[in-house]
């Protein structure tokens, strides 16, 4: 597949994770297109690969946004510092797993790492040096969430053939056994 | 009190929302930070009913930590609440005697109902 092909398939998988996470966060954004302008807080960043392609998840927020998207059942009062850490992490984790799902339907089965978690101040995201890259700016009323995918594929990567391709179990379903 | 449950996961976040959703249910709640700790905390609390276990941690990760359960002969009820949905895992899972696999996010009365079926032996 050529860069502009694989970047494509990237953005639009990316795409659909940010859809189906803040669908089911209940909170209407925005996107834009001009991720690396965003100043942010609190940053997570989770690395993937498989046999074809490698490369990382960062996601970048503001503190606003993390407080206001934080599960409902959890929010008592004014989050710590410690809690909106602990929630960027595991933003990252549904993002990518999302991501991961969306993958699978192309033949393409990456494995998962865990995230790195870190909060200071003025943290702008720099797009760096691997050829392929997907980004997102969902923005609310009161901030913003970054989400940029880097990697790099080897030649054989490829979209599989119908008869290839895998499906996931969808989020939100239970299977006892 | 409830029947004892353990819920293992790196988030503090997803540990309060099942916590707090099995709470309400009635059940006792008991934490573990990843897959090590998990295999601590069931060796050392008696009477636990089941265990609802992340699959991606640090440390040891909740697939490894159901094979060296299911090696060591703990009959004990595993559910697997991760973000994962690759048939390969839960392939995994199922062979090393996971009762069931929620992909994140979930539904607190949906996890209630599966619990409960699940500690009603």
């Amino acid at each position: 597949m050529e860069k502009h092909e694989i970047c494509a398939l990237l953005n639009e998988t990316l795409q659909g994770a940010a859809d189906g996470i803040f669908e089911h966060l209940g909170v209407a954004v925005e996107y834009g297109d001009e991720p690396e302008t965003e100043v942010h807080d609190f940053a997570c960043s989770i690395g993937f690969t498989s046999k074809t392609l490698r490369g990382n998840l960062t996601l970048t927020a503001r503190e606003a946004f993390l407080a206001q998207t934080r599960p409902k059942e959890v929010r008592h009062g004014v989050a710590s510092e410690f809690e909106l850490c602990d929630w960027m992490g595991e933003l990252g984790n549904q993002v990518l797993g999302r991501f991961k799902n969306r993958l699978l339907i192309t033949g393409n089965a990456i494995v998962l790492g865990t995230p790195a978690v870190l909060s200071g101040f003025q943290i702008q995201r720099r797009r760096g040096r691997m050829p392929l890259y997907a980004e997102r700016l969902a923005k609310t009323e009161v901030g913003s969430l970054a989400m940029h995918v880097t990697a790099e594929a080897t030649g054989d990567f490829a979209i599989a053939g119908s008869g290839d391709r895998s499906s996931a179990m969808p989020e939100g379903e239970l299977q006892l056994f | 009190m409830g029947k004892k449950v353990i819920v293992i996961d790196d988030s503090q976040t997803v540990r309060q929302q099942v916590g707090r959703a099995l709470s309400e249910a009635g059940f006792e709640m008991i934490e573990a930070v990843d897959g090590k700790d998990g295999l601590i905390a069931i060796r050392n609390t008696a009477d636990l009913a089941m265990a609802i276990c992340d699959v991606n941690m640090p440390g040891m990760n909740g697939l490894d930590m159901l094979e060296a359960l299911s090696s060591s002969g703990s009959k004990l009820p595993v559910l697997m609440l991760t973000t994962e949905g690759q048939s390969e895992l839960i392939a995994r899972a199922k062979k090393w005697g996971a009762k069931g696999w929620i992909v994140k996010p979930f539904k607190p009365e949906m996890l209630v109902a599966a619990v409960k079926k699940l500690t009603a032996a």
